[in-house]
């Protein structure tokens, strides 16, 4: 009696608010063919040509459900194909994305010189309500204000050496978060591992005065973590900081800390500059022991300890934006350089070029990746 | 002193009688409206004009078209703002930009990127850029606002544009005053109260652009401009035409829509 009551009771509300039922859909696709020219020692040890050619397209489709009772429901599905002249990988291969548990990555075909993959990048139910949030699935994850490292992004940042990737990967997750304020929110995440103990973190974010600032602690890849962001003014120039702490209270973990300090500022109404600092604790300065494999599968960002990156853009013309990074790894001094321009030619299409060097000695950070020099085209719909 | 009261009164009319006097007390009848509204201060006619076109709170839907030689490009949103001191954008069109969305309180900006899912804290000096790659900047979102606090306003001339009779004020910056701006004039009709256009010179003296309003018609129970244009002047065929679609005035916004939550909804 008491189901069949909630049942009508169930229906009664879908049906009296069934003008609400919205969907949406969105997307675009990128393509983008890239000039490689690998280093001489590892085209000679691989036995690979120097020259090399590739293409990575992207078709991204972003259909959501607005629900009635004030719920979304969200997917973000992609197909991604790589064809390239080489028959190895050649690009930073992200064979396992961390903080996803069920596997909803396909491969459609493949072989040496090619591959098409399809996978589901998003996929979460949003419940809304005045309090707070509940978001349960497959979803982004935002922690962190660094514009070029996050340390305390728990939840897949992308390696900025990646000109492929516009998201951030999605983490299996059960998020809450209660609103305290018109700025001031709780986060609670719960995201279970495979054949691991679960992720938990909890972050407090708020606003004082020009700042925004968040605390946050947890338990990730088996060890305690604390930390913060904040993001203000200082002046008219924009500062940002992260720190987090790993292993603080756990005797059996390793103990590091990663930090990050940065500013920007807009000089006059076209040109923007951006500087930042990163230690990293858990890298080395000794590049003997860098570890190349985690940073080439993805599990890592950097190997060494000390970074420093600027960046500057320019607004050329109001449909053309020219951008130059560089970055500076402090322990070995080696070096990786990048170039955009991009240009808005249609309200939905943007097509792009870009150039990226590197600089450094054998065994070096940035002696391990090629020149590359791409062709970008956005269309979105 | 009874007899004193009834003397004067009858050399008063005495003199009323007079033509001279009657048609200077016609002139001075005719000219009581206008002499009334002159009686205004620079700073009550801004602020009325400002209040007419922005209540104290409003929601709209808009459409912008940035127009060039060379290129034109549309952007279509809807706002929530709550005097001067609120404000919520989402841009609805194209789909490029769909989502993304523009909080302000106070002197304060951030922005919600909808693709890379990341909110943004604008430092003081990004005031400076332009907005959606229009002829607006995101000065004109946080400070515009605040002209009686930012700007001395005297009434200068009084001019007439398209038929109507206007009051044409300066703004000069208060010493310190956070401003972008050298000097505003402001073009207020008389008849209805409402803007006519803005003139904004840099520091040097230099007009740098201006605001034009037209399309004068009730939307939202109120008389307003339902077109605004930004023309740069430092670039020839250059302007940001802003087009008011539909708009309601001073109804109850929740302070919780400008607020994180709202910024970085999924909507």
């Amino acid at each position: 009696m008491r189901l069949r009551n909630t049942m009508a009771v169930l229906l009664l509300a879908a049906s009296g608010a069934s003008a609400q039922w919205e969907p949406d859909f969105s997307g675009y696709v990128v393509t983008m063919p890239a000039y490689l020219r690998l280093n001489a020692d590892i085209a000679g040890a691989s036995g690979l040509d120097r020259d090399q050619l590739a293409n990575v397209t992207r078709l991204r489709l972003r259909p959501s459900l607005t629900i009635p009772w004030d719920a979304l429901f969200e997917v973000e599905y992609e197909m991604s194909g790589l064809i390239q002249s080489a028959d190895q990988p050649l690009l930073v291969e992200q064979r396992d994305i961390g903080r996803q548990v069920l596997d909803l990555r396909w491969t459609i075909a493949e072989s040496d010189h090619y591959a098409v993959i399809h996978f589901i990048d998003r996929l979460v139910y949003r419940q809304r309500a005045s309090i707070g949030q509940l978001d349960i699935g497959r979803q982004r994850i935002s922690w962190g204000t660094g514009r070029i490292w996050n340390p305390t992004d728990l939840f897949n940042p992308i390696n900025p050496v990646n000109f492929a990737k516009i998201e951030k990967d999605g983490a299996d997750a059960v998020s809450a978060k209660v609103f305290l304020g018109t700025l001031s929110d709780v986060q609670a995440v719960w995201n279970p591992a495979e054949n691991a103990p679960a992720n938990y973190g909890v972050r407090f974010r708020s606003h004082v005065r020009t700042f925004d600032f968040s605390v946050l602690g947890g338990y990730f890849d088996s060890a305690p973590v604390a930390g913060f962001d904040l993001a203000g003014d200082l002046g008219e120039s924009g500062v940002r900081a992260e720190f987090l702490y790993t292993g603080l209270i756990a005797s059996d973990v390793e103990r590091y800390a990663k930090l990050i300090a940065g500013a920007d500022h807009q000089f006059t109404p076209e040109l923007y500059g951006l500087l930042e600092y990163h230690f990293n604790g858990a890298g080395t300065s000794d590049r003997q022991a860098y570890d190349i494999e985690g940073l080439f599968s993805g599990s890592i960002l950097n190997v060494a300890r000390h970074y420093i990156a600027g960046m500057a853009s320019y607004l050329v013309h109001p449909l053309v934006t020219v951008s130059i990074m560089g970055t500076l790894n402090i322990d070995d001094a080696s070096q990786f350089y990048s170039a955009t321009a991009s240009y808005s030619a249609a309200n939905e299409l943007v097509l792009g070029a870009g150039v990226q060097l590197f600089a450094g000695d054998m065994g070096d950070e940035f002696w391990y990746y090629p020149f590359t020099t791409y062709l970008k085209l956005d269309f979105y719909f | 002193m009874a007899r004193l009261a009834f003397a004067s009164a009858a050399t008063l009319l005495a003199r009323l009688a007079s033509p001279l006097t009657l048609l200077a007390l016609l002139t001075f009848v005719l000219a009581l409206p206008a002499q009334t509204a002159r009686s205004q201060t620079a700073e009550q006619i801004i602020a009325k004009a400002e209040d007419l076109v922005k209540g104290t709170s409003c929601k709209g839907s808009f459409t912008m078209t940035v127009v060039s030689p060379s290129y034109t490009r549309t952007v279509k949103m809807d706002s929530w703002w709550v005097g001067n001191e609120k404000a919520l954008i989402v841009v609805r069109y194209p789909k490029k930009e769909e989502g993304n969305k523009t909080l302000k309180i106070g002197n304060e900006l951030w922005t919600y990127l909808k693709n890379t899912e990341t909110t943004i804290k604008l430092p003081p000096s990004m005031m400076l850029q332009s907005w959606n790659g229009s002829d607006f900047t995101n000065d004109d979102l946080v400070r515009e606002s605040n002209l009686s606090k930012d700007y001395r306003q005297t009434v200068l001339r009084h001019d007439t544009i398209h038929g109507e009779r206007c009051w044409v004020i300066e703004l000069v910056p208060r010493p310190d005053a956070p401003v972008v701006w050298g000097k505003i004039l402001y073009a207020v009709r008389q008849s209805d109260n409402l803007p006519a256009w803005q003139d904004y010179y840099d520091e040097r003296g230099a007009l740098m652009r201006r605001m034009e309003y037209g399309d004068y018609r009730i939307m939202g129970g109120r008389k307003i401009p339902a077109t605004w244009a930004m023309l740069n002047t430092t670039k020839d065929g250059h302007r940001t035409e802003l087009e008011i679609n539909n708009i309601q005035f001073d109804i109850p916004i929740s302070d919780r829509m400008f607020s994180y939550r709202e910024l970085e909804k999924r909507d």
